[in-house]
């Protein structure tokens, strides 16, 4: 199972629960709405997207398929945007 | 989220067929030593440095362009010493413009090494040790031949320090037109072409802090001031005097076809703020710090989209916003 993880040169803050985060390299920024700043804290580098999937469905009260396809969505769209690391480390 | 001073039309790099020539900190500490020696002293918001290695037409001119902003030399004033001095290079960055795409937007290279950040441009290429307070500036060919280049080169070079100093010294600079009226701030922002010149010139009555660049700093009730820096747009004077003034609201500039203010909060104050910040979010090294001081900013003085016609009206709209946050206002 795949650990993803934040990108290192990433700059995050949290204000009432939204994470904004800047991406100094391509010197852009995104805001996450509440679900995707808590699936932001929970990417750690050790807890796969199941993981994930698995603590957002419970606290979110809400099936773990459906949490899992909205994970994997989100954690892919994070990747694209260049917000997380490989897992060999580099820039995804 | 980089400041354009001007296209690169203007620079003496372009068309070159080469790669770029970004330097490495040993390549400026390798190089000789200018064999000049004028000097300029810069101040800004109490933040001095000192350009060493000056021809003195150079420095004559600088402190003639600086004007408040260059005190008298006091040898004993702690500064960052910049020892300023020609590279034997056609230039370092070059140019991406082509027929097609237009003009390129003016590119700044930076890096960090160390405590050191690292600096590259079309005509010139530095580096700053803040704590250590010291760096350089090396010119290519162009800049320490032409007058114009020599000038835009020192004062994109002073642009890049000025906005990591300023977050190292609980303010930050801010992309924005300044304008003061009845002894407040109020700070326009956006990127180019979002407006600023235009608010500044549909405000014929108010104080001009600048049409380009203003600096924010932050008190230690987190309430903000806005003031002059010496880096000028098209339309601002040069300033007179280094008064710093209460900020009354940030606002975002949208071109639309009504005036309305929408304010902001959380993250999308700061976020909106962050993206106008020349420079100091490239890094990672950095970034942290900046968001933090905007945040504070962003904490105590209100934050909004301003979308306004291009005409004065839209001043009533900020009026009223403004009283309904008063003590007593309508919400």
């Amino acid at each position: 199972m795949s650990a993803p993880k934040r990108h290192p040169d990433a700059a995050a803050r949290v204000y009432d629960e939204e994470a904004f985060i800047v991406l100094p390299h391509k010197g852009q920024y995104k805001i996450l709405n509440r679900v995707g700043t808590r699936v932001w804290e929970l990417i750690d580098g050790t807890r796969s997207t199941e993981d994930i999937a698995k603590q957002i469905s419970e606290e979110y009260e809400t099936t773990y398929e459906g949490a899992r396809k909205d994970v994997e969505d989100f954690i892919r769209d994070l990747g694209a945007h260049g917000m997380l690391a490989d897992l060999s480390g580099k820039v995804a | 989220m980089t400041v354009i001073t001007q296209t690169s039309a203007e620079s003496g790099a372009r068309g070159q067929d080469r790669p770029d020539f970004i330097p490495d900190l040993s390549f400026h500490l390798r190089r000789a030593p200018s064999r000049s020696s004028a000097s300029l002293d810069i101040e800004v918001a109490g933040i001095g440095v000192r350009l060493q290695g000056l021809a003195p037409d150079q420095a004559a001119a600088l402190r003639e362009r600086y004007g408040i902003f260059s005190p008298s030399a006091d040898r004993d004033a702690d500064r960052v010493r910049i020892d300023v001095a020609a590279a034997d290079l056609d230039g370092f960055l070059v140019s991406r413009s082509d027929p097609v795409s237009g003009p390129e937007f003016y590119r700044v290279s930076l890096r960090v090494e160390g405590d050191c950040l690292l600096a590259a441009s079309y005509e010139w290429a530095g580096w700053f040790d803040l704590p250590r307070r010291r760096g350089g500036l090396s010119l290519a060919r162009p800049a320490g031949t032409d007058p114009r280049a020599f000038d835009r080169s020192v004062e994109n070079y002073l642009r890049v320090l000025y906005a990591h100093a300023f977050v190292e010294n609980d303010g930050f600079l801010l992309h924005a037109a300044g304008l003061v009226r009845d002894g407040r701030a109020y700070v326009f922002f956006g990127p180019s072409g979002s407006g600023k010149t235009t608010v500044t010139a549909l405000t014929p009555e108010a104080t001009i802090l600048s049409d380009d660049l203003t600096l924010v700093r932050i008190a230690g009730d987190g309430s903000a001031g806005a003031c002059s820096v010496p880096f000028r747009g098209v339309f601002a004077p040069r300033p007179e005097v280094q008064t710093v003034y209460p900020v009354a609201g940030f606002y975002r500039l949208v071109q639309d076809t009504d005036d309305r203010v929408v304010p902001l909060a959380g993250a999308r104050a700061v976020g909106e703020l962050v993206g106008s910040l020349p420079f100091v979010t490239e890094r990672h090294e950095v970034a942290g710090r900046a968001i933090d001081t905007v945040s504070r900013a962003a904490a105590a003085t209100p934050v909004s989209h301003l979308h306004f016609r291009k005409d004065r009206t839209f001043w009533q709209a900020i009026d009223a916003a403004l009283e309904r946050r008063a003590p007593g206002g309508t919400s």
